[in-house]
């Protein structure tokens, strides 16, 4: 074996790591062990005189492979494959070394946390050794967008992209585009009418060249990978198409949550019990009437129906406070002497202008009222003294037990995942949380992308969400997209699957377990065949493969078995070094 | 979409690629970023002599408790090495001339005094330099020398002498002047280095200008300034830090050998620490809007704390709890399960008796009154504009609010457009935000500037 | 029929009822708990005013009445000024103080005085010319009055009538004043036991064991006359000026209602007799508070001052017109002016009368009784509280 240049970097992570391991030690001890040329430590090996540390010595040492010890690569991979191409190694000629989560964040003994990075980096030693340089793939991007939902979110992202002139096809389930923002009268917090807002957006949509509008569809089958996806969307009367798009928004939205489940509130029982969507068709129709068509004198507005509570969705639906304030001013204006009641768990008037709305709101005497709402929740039933409904309970910021007489009841109703998700989440290859809404790839850094590139979640399927924070979410969408059009390719994994033709035994099982569809038979030559294009790398087909033939490039077993052995054999000696 | 030409007093222009983004905290980073990797050009102008803004000061972010470094310094490198990005630190801009799609923007480039290609940050001088000052970067809680790297990981890594602070400067160069004779690279300081003016043409600017805290002593009855360990929440985030002053002790504000208050890491640490929710916010008397983000971080302050000192009483004061994101509600009912106490009732006045501060409220709840005594109470400052914003509105010709925020185009539709064509915000400049609602403003913000440069869209004037 | 305990049913209609008897933006209140909380005389058993606005949004009446919270405010205004939202609750507990006393005053009087200015102001004057016509037609000026001047040049104010000897006039207006003493005190000490009734008698969570009345009854006595309650409020100069109004106005009281006799004499007595000293005193005392309050009601600030409600100004400008009649006449009493003293004589009555027929019973005067029998009243509720001083700093929170 030819001799390697190894250089191995020790980062202190500023006291992150420091603090527990003692860095020094671990890149002296490094320095002797076979291949290494030089090992150094640093404060912040992330830095720019970090990396420029790393660029210099490989240049001036010919260096041909980097060990960093520092972060998860998760974290600065990157960083560090960058520095390695600028001094014009093949960036997969890195291996890091994660001492700060999986060593000096978890353990509280200097000592062994010590050992145990040494260990670790030892290990990363022997691995880099057997890295192989790999190519960059570059894949061209198809400039179609394919846009699920067509709520405000999906036509936010389709008119934004339209302006750039770029195409997209809007696929909505239901026969006419809006959403639920196309039932709402008001928007908070200004009260401003917003029919005509989101029917000129319809219009526009609709007028736009660039985006092809198919309502009452759905997408059937998506295949491929960023740049390169093709799908088959049907709709109601079994029209067919076929569509390529390089880019996949998912904006299917939410569905509210079912009053019926909430048992104290007697959704079906009292024909005074209405739901907050029921409220805003009847708003917008400009007439408030219970069931029975009365006008009501008493009306109760009750906050977080089916939210923040372990019995139904234990999340807060973030919207409902707002709508409730917007009820309250739309009931006075309508009914200007009605009692209205206010009946709050936390008063959630977090966004621009919303505090503001709710302190103009308790000027317009309406009674607000808190509950526990993750105790016993109010108990509505028939009020002996009226025609109504009476609603009982403990009120907190008195500390009385109450009695508040309706004869309109509006729930809350809080969001949650659509129906569809699972299946929309099969379908683009995305993950959904506990509560079915869509996982982003990063709930801070990449708010709308997801771990499967080229597919993007925005608006409230992916967390309940009012409409401008949704429309935010579409347009970040649209310049991830338009950033990959307009560069016209994008990169994609190089670490894929391997099958070694020769050994292949023509099983077909590496076909069965591929979660991406990558593998396929060819049956000419009777061997399984991976299309690298489609590959993510997870390396399923590489353990499932009865006869060994499957290997994943820059996780082959060479390159994990020499890691563990690295590691081992540390343990060894360190151990051995102890009873000596 | 397509511009028309029916009315005769129309021109057209087409829009210039090259893009200003104003500040670089993680909005401006994040909107400069999406630009620059669709292959277009971006002025990044910092007022400070780094990137990275507030977050790069936080310890952990809510509600996934992830290192905010370890997940913003990435980016900053990013920023740091992108060909198509060009990085104006101790920046501002002073003048913008012309129309949309073709800005011609002023930037006053102070000097930073120390040739940016030449340093090796070696930090001779630093080590020599007797100029002093409360480091902006920890938010007072910790000294930095006049020349000086705002923090390990800044962007760019290199040396710059803050003049307020400089003993050189500060005497007309009567005195010191050691940092010159310590560099080991010729002519790399210069502190005769005089201001620049840059003239640039761009076809868009994206505003993100971010917020700053609320000045904690407006509020006198909690004693911010009086009581050395009533702390703002930025300061313990600082202490929780690793980076930080005190190693990432919590520890007490102590007097040091020359009298002066300061943070070390065996200042000793509380036992018991209060947390205030709303100061400045919330108030008809200090600011009346919500500042959004205070009550989740001071929830995760009050695990940090735990974390840190387990055996520590961590109270909060609140009076709405407002956990409104993804998994907001749930690491609330995870802190209150980690047996942090949440009393509903505002603090209304501190005392300090024997070394102890004794807070007064209301736990609403229980129905009486509280005296609780506490070694350390945080108050968690709400946001405000940051300064300047008025002078940069008026320059750009972008209206703000009453509070000083920049108001968008469509409060409902376009939260990212402002109503002068060309101009996008993005972040806390518009109004208080977290980090996720942040970032997807800053990605629109740059969707929109995209937009406008691939249609090549002329820009109807009438 | 519903379950055992009936809950109490909210009333929204309340608010704009109490909305007669002070303004303020009550509804605003988002409580936060800092108004209770920043009150140095709020305490255990007794949470102030936070707990009363809140009352006060849910209508619920009962609970109102029975409360005695707003007697223990003395509005120094710190809940307002620092409150966050401007809902005023200082000013709340001064409304609620005009609401309690109607509440208490059984005749129905005190509520129409309160809720409509035109009706005290009719009470006022028809009381005033009663005495008016009195004076003028049973105690006319006698022909040779001129003459009624002492050797030092004083007029002798109780020989200026016509057909009453001069201790006979004094006898007749010493009995005037212990009859309107009897009606006044009668329907106060009703009141009070009215207060009492609906405080401590109607309140079936507490049990006041007989010694506690003995043993807290140095605290009714204590707190009416040093105000100690009001000196534990941060700004103590509003305790001093309180206290000043306070003492100069009993003074005279007493002095007027008791003493007359010996004060209302002939002689005109040295300026360092204990009579012109306390007389003095009593007026400057009234003054200088009156001077303040007005200037800083007419300025609308500080916030105590900021809502003026009609029986505010009623009371303030009866004070101050009874205290410069008193002047007038006394200068030209010691001036020797004749006919000025008698009729100023007259119009002093005409403006003292009603002011204490008026508001001692039925209107702001009476807080004067209601605050220190609302302290003995809290500190006999507090004895049987036994917790209460264990809770004091006591970090555990459930």
């Amino acid at each position: 074996m030819e001799e390697k240049r190894i250089g191995v970097y020790v980062c202190w992570c500023g006291t992150n790591i420091a603090m527990m391991v003692d860095v020094k030690d671990v890149s002296k001890e490094m320095e002797k062990l076979p291949g290494v040329v030089l090992a150094k430590n640093y404060k912040y090996m992330c830095s720019d005189p970090g990396q420029d540390m790393i660029i210099k010595d490989i240049k001036k040492y010919n260096l041909d492979r980097i060990v960093v010890a520092a972060c998860s690569p998760r974290i600065h991979e990157i960083t560090f494959r960058n520095a390695l191409e600028n001094a014009g190694l093949n960036p997969y000629m890195l291996q890091m070394a994660n001492i700060s989560e999986q060593d000096s964040w978890v353990h509280t003994d200097r000592i062994e946390a010590t050992r145990k990075a040494k260990s670790l980096v030892a290990a990363a030693i022997r691995r880099v050794i057997h890295h192989k340089p790999l190519k960059k793939r570059i894949v061209n991007v198809h400039p179609n967008t394919l846009i699920i939902g067509g709520g405000v979110a999906g036509m936010s992202a389709a008119l934004e992209l339209s302006e750039a002139g770029k195409k997209s096809f809007l696929i909505e389930k239901s026969d006419q585009l809006g959403g639920t923002a196309a039932k709402l009268k008001l928007s908070f917090p200004y009260l401003n009418d917003v029919v005509n807002d989101i029917s000129n957006l319809i219009k526009r949509v609709e007028k736009s060249e660039h985006i092809q509008v198919i309502l009452n569809a759905e997408v059937q089958e998506i295949h491929g990978f960023i740049g390169n996806f093709n799908g088959i969307v049907k709709t109601t009367d079994e029209k067919e198409y076929s569509i390529e798009f390089g880019n996949t928004i998912v904006a299917t939205g939410l569905k509210s949550f079912d009053a019926g489940k909430l048992k104290n509130y007697g959704y079906w029982k009292y024909s005074e019990v209405i739901t907050s969507i029921e409220f805003e068709l009847l708003v917008k129709q400009g007439v408030v009437v219970n069931k029975k068509g009365i006008v009501p004198e008493n009306i109760a507005i009750i906050h977080c129906a089916g939210s923040r509570n372990e019995n139904y969705n234990n999340y807060c639906s973030r919207t409902c406070c707002m709508s409730a304030l917007k009820y309250a001013n739309q009931l006075r204006n309508l009914l200007p002497d009605a009692n209205i009641f206010e009946m709050y768990a936390d008063m959630r008037t977090f966004g621009r202008g919303c505090e503001e709305l709710y302190t103009s709101t308790s000027r317009k005497g309406i009674m607000f009222l808190m509950f526990d709402q993750r105790a016993e929740l109010p108990l509505i039933k028939e009020d002996e003294r009226g025609n109504g409904v009476v609603i009982e309970f403990k009120e907190l910021l008195s500390g009385e037990e109450i009695q508040v007489p309706a004869d309109l009841v509006i729930l809350m109703v809080g969001m949650e995942a659509h129906e569809n998700a699972k299946s929309v989440s099969h379908l683009s290859g995305i993950s959904m949380d506990s509560n079915g809404f869509f996982i982003e790839k990063h709930p801070k850094l990449d708010p709308v992308a997801t771990t499967t590139d080229g597919v993007y979640v925005v608006g409230s399927c992916q967390a309940p969400k009012d409409i401008p924070d949704s429309v935010s979410q579409a347009k970040a969408a649209v310049a991830r997209i338009l950033a990959t059009i307009l560069r016209g390719t994008v990169e994609v994994e190089v670490t894929t699957a391997e099958i070694n033709a020769d050994i292949c035994c023509g099983c077909q099982f590496c076909i069965s377990v591929c979660p991406y569809g990558a593998n396929s038979f060819d049956a000419a030559n009777d061997v399984s065949v991976v299309n690298e294009v489609l590959c993510k790398g997870c390396g399923t087909c590489a353990t499932a493969c009865p006869s060994g033939a499957i290997s994943t490039k820059h996780f082959t077993d060479e390159q994990i078995l020499s890691q563990i052995e690295g590691l081992m054999a540390k343990v060894h000696e360190l151990e051995e070094l102890e009873t000596n | 979409m397509n511009s028309s030409s029916e009315n005769g007093n129309e021109f057209h222009q087409k829009v210039h690629p090259d893009t200003l983004v104003i500040g670089a905290g993680i909005a401006g980073i994040q909107a400069s970023l999406e630009i620059a990797n669709a292959g277009y050009k971006v002025y990044l102008v910092e007022k400070s002599g780094t990137i990275g803004g507030h977050m790069a000061m936080f310890d952990k972010t809510f509600p996934t408790l992830d290192c905010a470094a370890c997940i913003l310094t990435p980016k900053m490198v990013e920023v740091g090495q992108h060909s198509r990005i060009d990085l104006l630190t101790c920046s501002e801009v002073t003048e913008v001339n012309g129309y949309p799609g073709a800005f011609k923007v002023k930037i006053h480039k102070k000097a930073r005094f120390v040739d940016q290609q030449l340093c090796i940050g070696c930090g001779s001088c630093a080590a020599k330099c007797p100029g002093k000052a409360p480091s902006e970067f920890d938010s007072g809680t910790a000294l930095r020398k006049a020349i000086y790297i705002p923090f390990p990981q800044a962007v760019p890594n290199k040396y710059l002498i803050d003049p307020e602070s400089c003993l050189y400067m500060q005497t007309d160069g009567k005195k010191c002047g050691v940092c010159v004779k310590f560099c080991p690279v010729n002519d790399c300081i210069d502190l005769h280095a005089m201001d620049e003016e840059l003239n640039i043409e761009v076809g868009n600017i994206v505003i993100a200008t971010g917020f700053k805290i609320f000045d904690a002593k407006k509020v006198a009855r909690f004693g911010y300034g009086k009581f050395p360990n009533v702390l703002t929440s930025l300061e313990l985030e600082r202490l929780i830090n690793a980076g930080g002053p005190t190693e990432g002790k919590i520890t007490f504000r102590t007097k040091d050998k020359k009298g002066n208050w300061v943070f070390k890491p065996d200042g000793g640490a509380p036992d018991s620490v209060a947390i205030i929710h709303c100061v400045g916010s919330r108030d008809e008397n200090c600011n009346a809007y919500c500042s959004k983000v205070c009550c989740m971080y001071s929830l995760k302050l009050a695990h940090l704390v735990k974390e840190k000192l387990p055996a520590t009483a961590v109270y909060e004061y609140f009076i709405d709890m407002r956990a409104f994101g993804k998994g907001y509600e749930e690491f609330y009912q995870r802190i209150k399960k980690e047996g942090v106490h949440m009393i509903r009732g505002k603090t209304a006045k501190i005392e300090e008796i024997k070394g102890s501060l004794k807070l007064r409220s209301e736990d609403i709840l229980n129905n009486r009154i509280i005296e609780q005594l506490a070694d350390m109470v945080i108050l968690a400052v709400g946001l405000e504009p940051s300064d300047g914003v008025k002078q940069l509105s008026e320059m750009i010709g972008v209206e703000i609010d009453a509070n000083g925020w920049y108001k968008e185009l469509d409060s409902l539709l376009d939260p990212v457009g402002t109503a002068r064509q060309g101009v996008t915000i993005a972040g806390v400049c518009q109004g208080p935000k977290d980090i996720p609602d942040t970032v997807a403003q800053a990605s629109a913000a740059a969707a929109r500037v995209l937009q406008s440069i691939e249609s090549l869209k002329e820009v109807e004037f009438i | 029929m519903g379950g055992l305990t009936m809950n109490t049913r909210v009333n929204p209609d309340f608010e704009k009822e109490l909305q007669k008897y002070g303004k303020g933006n009550w509804n605003e209140c988002f409580h936060c708990g800092n108004c209770t909380a920043i009150c140095p005389l709020s305490e255990d058993g007794f949470l102030f005013p936070r707990n009363s606005i809140r009352t006060l949004q849910m209508g619920l009446e009962k609970k109102l009445e029975t409360s005695i919270e707003p007697w223990l405010c003395y509005y120094c205004g710190d809940c307002s000024e620092t409150c966050p939202r401007d809902a005023n609750p200082g000013e709340l507990m001064m409304a609620l103080r005009r609401y309690l006393t109607t509440r208490y005053d059984w005749t129905g009087l005190s509520k129409k005085f309160y809720t409509s200015a035109v009706w005290e102001y009719a009470a006022i004057a028809i009381i005033a010319l009663l005495v008016i016509v009195s004076f003028l037609v049973f105690l006319p000026l006698r022909p040779d009055a001129a003459l009624m001047v002492n050797e030092s040049g004083g007029v002798m104010i109780n020989s200026l009538v016509a057909g009453v000897s001069p201790d006979r006039f004094v006898t007749l207006i010493e009995y005037g004043d212990w009859l309107m003493a009897v009606i006044v005190g009668g329907l106060l000490i009703t009141n009070i036991f009215n207060m009492y009734y609906k405080t401590i008698i109607a309140d079936k969570t507490v049990k006041i064991p007989l010694s506690a009345y003995f043993k807290e009854f140095w605290q009714l006595i204590y707190n009416f006359v040093t105000q100690a309650s009001f000196s534990k409020c941060e700004k103590r100069s509003y305790w001093l000026g309180h206290l000043l109004l306070m003492t100069g106005y009993t003074i005279m009281f007493i002095i007027v209602v008791v003493f007359l006799p010996y004060f209302q004499i002939e002689e005109v007595v040295p300026v360092w007799h204990w009579q012109r000293l306390l007389g003095y005193y009593a007026t400057f005392g009234i003054l200088f508070f009156l001077g303040i309050v007005i200037f800083q009601r007419l300025r609308k600030n500080p916030i105590t001052m900021k809502f003026s409600h009609a029986s505010d100004w009623i009371f303030i400008i009866m004070l101050a017109l009874t205290t410069l009649t008193g002047i007038i006449l006394h200068i030209f009493r010691l001036a020797g002016m004749v006919e000025a003293t008698y009729y100023t004589y007259i119009i002093h009555l005409a403006v003292l009368v009603p002011m204490i027929v008026i508001e001692v019973p039925f209107s702001k005067w009476s807080h004067l009784a209601y605050r220190p029998f609302a302290i003995y009243f809290s500190k006999l509720k507090l004895a049987t509280l036994k917790e209460k001083s264990v809770r004091k700093l006591a970090p555990a929170i459930s």
